[in-house]
């Protein structure tokens, strides 16, 4: 017999500390996410199709694997939580309580309540207590629902595991002690696996208690064979504890593959376990198979085909390339004015497979769609719970990539798109029955590409927009007036108008356009458009067009004296060659356009100080431009045409210039700065209010 | 280096003299300067600032900035703002000759760095100062802001002023500048009338 390892020695064995290596916790919390987001799948899934075996099993995995993993980083709070919801599974595994919408309900809970335990793990030990104290209220719930349910195995499979750290000693007084003895022969290789057996050990505590460990040493070989990276120990632990052999099993878990381990039940203390320790013998070689859980824990990083990567390392390598394909347009320059032909055949060439370069280092940003969509099924599930309706969620095209930047913003105004047609666009289950609608509403949201632009629809069956209310709400909050001709989309595009979302749109479409307007901002913020079709009884469809990424920009480039300026393109309406009366003085700033009076602003005299009253000798011209409804003229010297450009942020050194909302590099190396046409007209609208203050 | 610049520039902020002594010994020592010329006199940076020199070859005016930023560079796919060094001191916009010069310099801002030119007259050389021959500025005399200067260095028979770019180019409180002037504009305006 060898030396027995003491309690205090056990004591000493922490598990791997949270705070130890950052790396690795943030793939810990990355994968626990994961499993988190499939739990919420798989769970909406099965409250229509409670009878998919497959989507059990993986729900179950993805529920112990948090539990294993949370235990081995010593986030124990979440192994212990988790590991209720976890034997409330095995039992609907094996048929013994139905799953139910409400323990759905209940197990969603218990997802979220995990995610908040995640949240704060990293000073999870000091709020410990309150979460634990929620957690056992879910607990005693979830026995609850799946209790409701009765079945005559279950008590001993239900309990959730108390929190023996306490009192260990109290356990033996009650009702089921039961002893076992447990033979651990670790495996060479068990190090080498990196996996450290000694917190496994350790968490049996929580169990019971562990009365004496004997080390077998009998298998460590002669000096000179003797590897010191691999283990040739093995255990026998004496414990007790009112645990079933499931239980014993599952927390060695990690290790079935790395060691035998036997489990016997020693019958002395309890009269009933001798049959249920014996079959417990029999059955482990085959229980301890490795799952497929398992398998992400230890193989996961070298089996997956994604790699994370830093998203800076990426815009550095865009901009190199953007670099590279200005070098590559030179050389080929050089090469026509040299007229060397050899050397234009090779920039040719070059120039080919920069382009191709270019092509796929951009899509390196590129994300699909579907990582959004999928989180709001649940949204969907939650409202329309709430609000006593039926909605169903289809989404399409989860496939379709976008630039990473870009969906991370577009999901807030997915968001309120989809509140706004479950609370108001889809009607109560009463009222879609009197319509002779089918009783569960329908929201589509759908991605696509359509013509180097991305589109997203949320299309729904509901109510539809009342144009005649729009209109009349319009003219009453003064956004129109009364004697404008409008085309019926045109109105029903006012529900985007912050004048329109103040105020409650009465009835059917009550609060429909309610942060609409916020909306239509943020979707503009991506140099995206978004706009409404409806039809009164069919539905509503929200179309939101966005560039394929956020990097670049659809513009216009003009010329003021030397520099530069891109005007993004859809906010131009047309360009004019400007005439000068020959007694104009320049001091006034505003033009007869087709008989509508258009002011103008002189860029020139804006952007470089020059004096009033510079009259440029040259020609010049007029981009007529409109943005939120305002419109103005820019005077330019030069009108260049239509570019697409690489969007760069003001350097920080510049802070916010008023006017401009971006840099950018001009094919030919040039610098050149984006206009921002609403500030603009606002800038110039102040500068002369304040010349008369 | 950085860090201790960043804490020297804080504490001269506070204005505390004793700190500012501080600051010297910090950078008392042994250290490879770049050397370059503004206007007849001879300034120097600290070689571990200076990310490259490029020679001037034109750049873009950035509309409505104050006027010590001379415009922009490319500067293989990222736009630079190139500052005049003398309009920042002395009010007087830098001539361009065929010796003008961009060094530009690496500074750090909210922990990230950034890179800004400085446009000078001419790059003169890399010297090396020992320690002992770095002097705190004089109270008055420079004609600069002191705390624009990390210290005045002893090369041969020359002053060479040290910059303290971190400073320099902590723009908090150049950036309030860059508001735009409209009242400046309206007398401007007038006088042109």
């Amino acid at each position: 017999m060898g030396p027995s390892l003491d309690e205090e020695f056990l004591q000493e064995l922490r598990p791997v500390n949270p705070m130890e290596s950052q790396d690795v916790l943030e793939t810990f919390i990355t994968e626990v996410g994961e499993h988190l987001q499939a739990i919420e799948n798989v769970l909406l899934v099965l409250e229509e199709n409670p009878e998919s075996t497959d989507d059990l099993n993986s729900l179950f995995r993805s529920f112990h694997t948090i539990k294993g993993t949370s235990e081995m980083f010593g986030f124990r709070h979440i192994s212990e939580f988790t590991h209720t919801a976890e034997t409330t599974l095995v039992r609907v595994r094996s048929g013994e309580t139905p799953i139910t919408p409400g323990l759905i309900e209940v197990l969603l809970k218990c997802r979220d309540h995990i995610a908040t335990l995640m949240d704060i793990s990293e000073d999870a030990f000091l709020r410990r207590i309150d979460l634990q104290g929620y957690g056992k209220e879910l607990q005693e719930s979830l026995v609850r629902e799946a209790g409701a349910a009765p079945s005559p195995a279950a008590p001993a499979a239900v309990t959730p595991v108390p929190p023996k750290i306490t009192a260990p000693e109290a356990s033996v007084t009650e009702k089921r002690p039961s002893d076992w003895q447990i033979t651990l022969r670790l495996k060479e290789d068990v190090f080498i696996h990196g996996l450290d057996p000694l917190p496994i050990i350790r968490y049996l505590k929580n169990l019971g208690t562990i009365r004496k460990i004997v080390t077998l040493y009998d298998s460590i070989p002669s000096a000179e064979n003797y590897n010191p990276e691999k283990s040739y120990l093995g255990f026998e632990i004496d414990f007790h504890g009112t645990v079933s052999r499931k239980d014993i099993e599952e927390n060695f878990e990690f290790l079935s593959d790395d060691a035998e381990i036997r489990i016997e039940g020693i019958s002395a203390v309890v009269p009933s376990p001798p049959p249920e320790a014996k079959e417990a013998m029999e059955e482990i070689p085959k229980e301890v198979q490795p799952t497929e859980g398992m398998r992400i824990g230890k193989k996961g990083v070298a089996a997956s085909k994604n790699l994370r990567v830093d998203s800076e390392r990426i815009d550095h390598l865009i901009n190199l390339v953007g670099e590279l394909v200005m070098s590559g347009a030179q050389i080929n320059q050089i090469a026509t004015v040299e007229k060397n032909t050899s050397l234009a055949e090779s920039a040719y060439h070059l120039g080919r497979i920069i382009s191709e370069i270019r092509e796929s280092t951009l899509r390196l940003r590129m994300v699909p769609v579907g990582g959004v969509f999928t989180r709001f099924n649940r949204v969907v599930h939650d409202l329309s719970r709430n609000l006593g309706k039926e909605v169903m969620l289809i989404t399409m095209g989860d496939e379709t990539e976008l630039d990473k930047t870009v969906i991370e913003q577009i999901s807030d105004p997915l968001m309120h798109l989809i509140r706004n047609s479950v609370d108001h666009g889809i009607e109560e289950t009463a009222t879609r029955i009197e319509h002779g609608k089918s009783p569960t509403g329908t929201i589509t949201l759908k991605a696509y590409n359509e013509a180097g632009d991305i589109i997203i629809e949320v299309v729904d069956d509901g109510a539809g927009l009342d144009v005649e209310q729009i209109h009349k709400k319009a003219i009453q909050n003064e956004l129109i007036s009364p004697s404008q001709s409008l085309s019926k989309k045109e109105i029903m595009n006012l529900i985007f108008e912050p004048g329109l979302s103040t105020a409650k749109i009465v009835t059917s479409i009550s609060g429909r356009g309610v942060g609409l307007d916020v909306v239509k901002k943020n979707i503009t913020a991506l140099n995206g458009s978004v706009e409404v079709e409806s039809e009164v009884g069919t539905g509503t469809r929200f179309r939101i067009k966005l560039p394929l990424t956020l990097a670049t920009i659809d513009g216009f480039l003009i010329r003021v004296a030397d520099t530069k300026y891109v005007v993004p393109l859809d906010t131009i309406k047309e360009c004019i060659e400007f005439e000068r009366k020959e007694d104009d003085s320049g001091r006034r700033n505003f033009l007869n356009l087709r008989g509508e009076i258009l002011p103008f602003i002189n860029l020139k005299e804006l952007f470089l100080r020059a004096g009033k009253g510079s009259i440029a000798t040259e020609r010049e011209y007029i981009a007529v431009v409109q943005q939120s409804g305002k419109k103005a003229g820019l005077l330019v010297d030069e009108l260049l045409g239509e570019m697409q450009s690489v969007i760069k942020p003001l350097s920080v050194i510049f802070g916010k210039i008023n006017g401009l909302s971006g840099i950018t590099i001009l094919g030919s190396g040039e610098v050149a700065f984006i206009l921002d046409v609403h500030s603009l007209i606002d800038l110039a609208r102040s500068r002369e209010e304040s010349r008369f203050s | 280096m950085a860090e201790a610049l960043e804490q020297n520039v804080t504490s001269i902020e506070k204005g505390e003299g004793e700190e500012s002594k501080k600051r010297l010994r910090s950078i008392q020592k042994d250290q490879q300067v770049l050397t370059f010329e503004l206007d007849q006199e001879t300034f120097g940076v600290e070689i571990l600032k200076v990310k490259e020199l490029i020679e001037y070859s034109g750049m873009t005016k950035v509309p409505m900035v104050p006027d010590y930023i001379r415009g922009v560079i490319n500067l293989r796919g990222s736009v630079v703002p190139v500052v005049d060094l003398l309009y920042l001191f002395s009010r007087r916009k830098s001539e361009i000759t065929k010796k003008s010069c961009i060094v530009i310099v690496e500074s750090l801002r909210e922990g990230e760095a950034i890179y800004t030119g400085l446009l000078v007259d001419t790059v003169n050389e890399v010297i090396d100062v020992s320690a002992r021959d770095i002097e705190p500025p004089p109270a008055f005399g420079t004609n600069l802001k002191t705390d624009f200067i990390l210290g005045m260095a002893k090369v041969q028979e020359e002053i060479i002023i040290l910059l303290n770019i971190e400073y320099l180019l902590s723009f908090d409180e150049l950036s309030s500048l860059s508001q735009f002037d409209f009242h400046g504009l309206y007398e401007e305006a007038k006088k042109t009338e």
